[in-house]
């Protein structure tokens, strides 16, 4: 397999260790409470082994291909780079839920709002701390005023109702 | 029967009482514009206000929110890609890649019709089906449920489009996510790794929010720009067109409308089953099944018509028998009960006026906000022209203030973010968001059904196959799994 097919395989692969664990999970049920989930995980297993198949290129991969009508392998990811993808999904989401935990969700939005706008979308300070009271204002107005709602406060401000 | 309507109409259209309808009707579309909120909670935080008026009054409410929340949900799921509430996440599929092409106006504008259409078509079919209502319910006992769950579920395979496998593999996590949480057959806990928050299941609305909302956001942020990469999005005329598609596709309409009625009425099933399935069979029995997921508008109005539709069917159920079908419908009976209004089927008999009220309500309310939608659309639709550095972190904010809205829980933000991570990862390496979502809302119905029928049978299967309506959804089952393969083969002989 040269390294192009196992980039395409990387996916399943992974999946199909994630699916694994399911399946050793679901033998340490009842049988009952097992049933569905290892039909399910089986069925699942013998998926991928198809997917990889497909995307390996192999020559059974590609009659099964040419059967489903498939739109061939997957395409290769767009060419937005890895770490950069993963500062986006994982980075900023996670600060995010970090702040909330921490600080409490009105003051994270505030902040996060801000600095988004201000180190990702490079506007002005004015900009951003425009938007960023907009949005916590809005957020307040609508929960916390209009309907009574308190918001998490944060960890930090003894709050640990949210658990 | 006449006395009562006649009674209904005029205390309907006072003055009073169009006030009410409009405040409800305004109040749904921001609850239902606002991921995590919903009909449930603002009927929730409504009781309250309730206490004081007189039942009527407090039913033109309720049913003004009832009737506006739907087509609020389907604004945000067309702009945004985020279902508002959970049935409108069908709506996303072809709207957002409408709005994407510039035509956010158009998508719009046949929600609005569509949503409006399927209303009254719901409304109709309950006044039509009260009468003969108990019998159909009773025609559905576990072994139909399970084959609803299995004609959703088949529906995976077919709607993936040229992703076939991938999007049976989504579908398998999708039943996996299902299972989480705690086993009503066995008792004990399944896969929650020692997490608390886990016991109740993997819930569904942090999880379309992480795979929509969030996965979205995070998805134009690496990219950057504006939702809308083509088109005029805000010309009044795609709007017309949105609305003229409606009413060409009447067909759409009123098969997506017969769905969410029907769907409606089975207790339990509910909204987001209803719109997967009508936006499926749109789908399944397309000419052009490639354009869908591309931006066909006939996806929007299958979904939207049906997603409309349920509350009519819903209320059969709620109103006849006191068995809410929905958790909006509970606390619609909750209200009902405030007001010394008991369900059953004396209500019928004895408040025939206030449910003719509530009927016209919902009606009224359903064109209202249809209305207020056109009429704001092509302002709403400058958000797919707003630069993306401001509409993610906005948008991201929102949708987590949204989850935690929930139930006041910290995990449900830690979810929608979770999924937010995988739904970008999905897209990114083309696996369908749709399916697991399917399954996911399928899959706790499908099991639990699945057990039922086998006790009921003392173990044994042939209980899928010896009663007549499960006879009939397996025979679906089975044509709805044929189609492509026949279409396959249709394609080919045209060709030769």
């Amino acid at each position: 397999m040269d390294s192009d097919s196992f980039r395409r395989v990387r996916v399943p692969l992974l999946l199909m260790l994630v699916m694994a664990g399911v399946l050793v999970g679901a033998y340490g049920y009842e049988p009952e409470a097992r049933a569905l989930p290892v039909l399910v995980a089986w069925s699942t297993i013998g998926l991928l082994v198809l997917e990889i198949l497909v995307q390996a290129g192999t020559p059974v991969g590609r009659r099964i291909d040419a059967a489903l009508q498939s739109k061939g392998a997957a395409p290769e990811p767009e060419r937005v780079p890895v770490s950069r993808a993963l500062v986006y999904a994982v980075g900023w989401p996670g600060l995010l839920v970090a702040m909330i935990i921490l600080i409490g969700i009105l003051p994270a939005v505030l902040v996060y709002v801000f600095l988004s706008l201000k180190l990702v979308g490079g506007k002005s300070l004015t900009s951003a701390l425009t938007a960023a009271f907009a949005v916590t204002a809005f957020a307040w107005t609508l929960f916390e005023w209009g309907m009574s709602y308190q918001l998490f406060r944060g960890v930090l401000m003894g709050d640990f109702g949210g658990f | 029967m006449t006395a009562a309507f006649t009674q209904a109409v005029a205390y309907l259209f006072t003055f009073q009482s169009l006030s009410y309808l409009a405040l409800g009707t305004g109040i749904g579309l921001l609850f239902g514009a606002i991921p995590g909120l919903g009909g449930t909670t603002a009927l929730a935080l409504l009781i309250p206000l309730t206490f004081g008026m007189d039942a009527d009054a407090a039913i033109v409410l309720v049913g003004g929110i009832m009737g506006g929340v739907p087509f609020g949900g389907s604004l945000s799921a067309i702009l945004l890609n985020t279902p508002g509430v959970a049935p409108n996440a069908a709506t996303c599929f072809d709207g957002y890649p409408l709005a994407r092409q510039g035509k956010a106006g158009m998508a719009i504008g046949a929600a609005a019709a569509s949503s409006a259409l399927g209303g009254l078509i719901g409304v109709a079919f309950m006044l039509a089906v009260i009468p003969i209502a108990k019998a159909v319910v009773l025609l559905f006992g576990p072994p139909e449920f399970f084959m609803l769950s299995l004609l959703g579920l088949s529906a995976i395979a077919v709607s993936t489009g040229g992703k076939l496998i991938r999007g049976l593999i989504s579908g398998g996590f999708g039943l996996f996510l299902a299972f989480v949480g705690f086993d009503e057959v066995g008792g004990g806990l399944r896969y929650t790794a020692g997490i608390e928050y886990l016991w109740d299941g993997v819930r569904l609305v942090p999880v379309l929010i992480g795979l929509f909302a969030i996965a979205e956001m995070i998805q134009l942020l690496t990219v950057g720009g504006h939702v809308a990469t083509g088109g005029d999005s805000a010309a009044l005329s795609r709007v017309l067109d949105g609305v003229k598609a409606a009413f060409a596709n009447a067909t759409t309409v009123l098969r997506g409308s017969a769905i969410g009625a029907f769907i409606g009425a089975v207790p339990g099933v509910g909204g987001t089953v209803a719109s997967f399935l009508s936006y499926t069979v749109a789908r399944q029995i397309s000419k052009e099944p490639e354009t869908f997921g591309q931006g066909n508008v006939k996806g929007v109005i299958a979904s939207e018509a049906a997603n409309n539709a349920k509350d009519g069917g819903a209320l059969i159920p709620t109103l006849a028998f006191g068995i809410p079908g929905s958790a909006e419908m509970a606390v619609f009976l909750g209200v009902l009960v405030l007001h010394g209004l008991e369900p059953g089927p004396r209500l019928l008999l004895d408040h025939e006026d206030v449910i003719y009220g509530l009927i016209m309500a919902l009606s009224l309310s359903c064109v209202l906000a249809s209305a207020v939608g056109l009429a704001l659309a092509r302002y709403l639709v400058l958000i797919t022209r707003t630069d993306v550095q401001y509409l993610a972190p906005v948008v991201i904010s929102v949708a987590l203030i949204g989850a935690y809205a929930l139930e006041s829980s910290l995990g449900d933000v830690i979810a929608a973010a979770v999924f937010g991570v995988i739904g970008y990862f999905m897209v990114r390496f083309d696996y369908p968001r749709i399916t697991l979502v399917i399954a996911l809302v399928l899959g706790g119905i499908a099991e639990r059904s699945y057990h039922q029928s086998l006790l009921m049978s003392d173990g044994s299967h042939g209980i899928f196959f010896t009663r007549p309506v499960a006879d009939t959804l397996l025979a679906l089952i089975v044509i709805s799994l044929a189609l492509p393969g026949l279409r396959l083969v249709a394609q080919r002989r045209k060709k030769t």
